[in-house]
């Protein structure tokens, strides 16, 4: 009877030691790689990219060109594809990053629900680092592409996959950490 | 009078409100009632992923609005509904999908609350049977 009352007394606080232990396992692997943090982690990590068949923007001539983007011209070369828009102030904050970014691999820009001559004001503030623009402007390519909100940029690989993505903008930190590795590597 | 005057220049600007709201969402309900009763159905089980535990059915912001006029189109061109959850878990991942599907990951999320339920159960009985020989 006396062993009973002990188990009774005992089994509530395991329990809750349990559920504290889970927590704290949780947290610390959170804390340990941050990209988990993200639970919308990109699926199509590993994936062939998706199509992207959107009108570019000449950034001289201020208007959508009848033609689409090249896509085709980086096979079996790495590139980033960054999404970003003018009215997108995180866009502004990663620009210096994009900059640096196109130095290493060409990096295609998805004005994201943009429209071209705001996109045009924005490119001259914040320099342009794209090799080539499109325009995005109802989301379609956005969605088709896994992506929540602007800023966005994957990295694909001389397979035309998807090697990695970072929702947010590109900050330093994550650069150096977790971007130039990958472009090294190639 | 210049309080009702007041009153009718708020109810009447009010009315603005709701109609600039209808233009922004850019989205004809009217055409069909299948097509609409359908893309609500299905917005009901897919999470507006920038919003807090909203459905994209009940959110009016710009993604949940996309993803509707996706699902309609999709619709409307003959998707079956398992395509269109599978098109947007192949992109968002399980997480977009307000129902979790039954996978090894998911097990547990699924049946613990029968298993507590069950425990509960047994806990109750246990001290009931205690307390009645008393």
């Amino acid at each position: 009877m006396k062993s009973k009352i002990i188990i009774f007394n005992i089994l509530p606080l395991t329990l809750f030691a349990l559920i504290l232990a889970v927590s704290a396992l949780v947290l610390y692997e959170v804390k340990k790689n941050p990209s988990n943090q993200n639970l919308i982690n990109s699926q199509l990590i590993g994936k062939k990219i998706p199509t992207i068949k959107i009108e570019k923007i000449d950034f001289f001539q201020q208007k959508v060109k009848d033609q689409t983007l090249n896509i085709d011209k980086y096979k079996n070369n790495f590139f980033a594809v960054n999404f970003f828009a003018s009215w997108c102030a995180p866009c502004r904050v990663e620009a210096p990053l994009i900059e640096e970014l196109s130095k290493l691999i060409p990096v295609v820009g998805i004005a994201y629900k943009d429209k071209v001559k705001n996109t045009k004001v924005f490119l001259e503030d914040y320099g342009n680092p794209y090799d080539q623009i499109g325009l995005d402007d109802f989301g379609k390519i956005a969605i088709d592409w896994g992506v929540y909100g602007v800023p966005e940029t994957f990295i694909v690989n001389t397979d035309g996959k998807i090697i990695y993505r970072h929702a947010g903008p590109l900050l330093y930190n994550v650069f150096k950490s977790e971007v130039l590795p990958l472009i090294r590597k190639k | 009078m210049l309080k009702k005057i007041n009153l009718f220049i708020f109810v009447f600007s009010l009315f603005f409100v709701t109609a600039q709201n209808n233009i922004n969402i850019k989205e004809n309900y009217v055409k069909s009632d299948y097509v609409t009763n359908k893309t609500r159905e299905i917005g009901q089980n897919i999470r507006c992923l920038v919003c807090q535990n909203q459905s994209i059915d009940d959110s009016s912001s710009q993604i949940a609005q996309d993803l509707r006029i996706l699902i309609k189109e999709k619709i409307e061109t003959g998707s079956t509904d398992k395509e269109i959850y599978e098109y947007l878990s192949n992109r968002y991942g399980d997480y977009i999908l307000l129902n979790p599907p039954l996978k090894t990951n998911t097990i547990l999320l699924w049946f613990l609350p029968f298993i507590i339920l069950i425990l509960g159960l047994f806990l109750v009985m246990k001290i009931l049977k205690k307390s009645r020989f008393k």
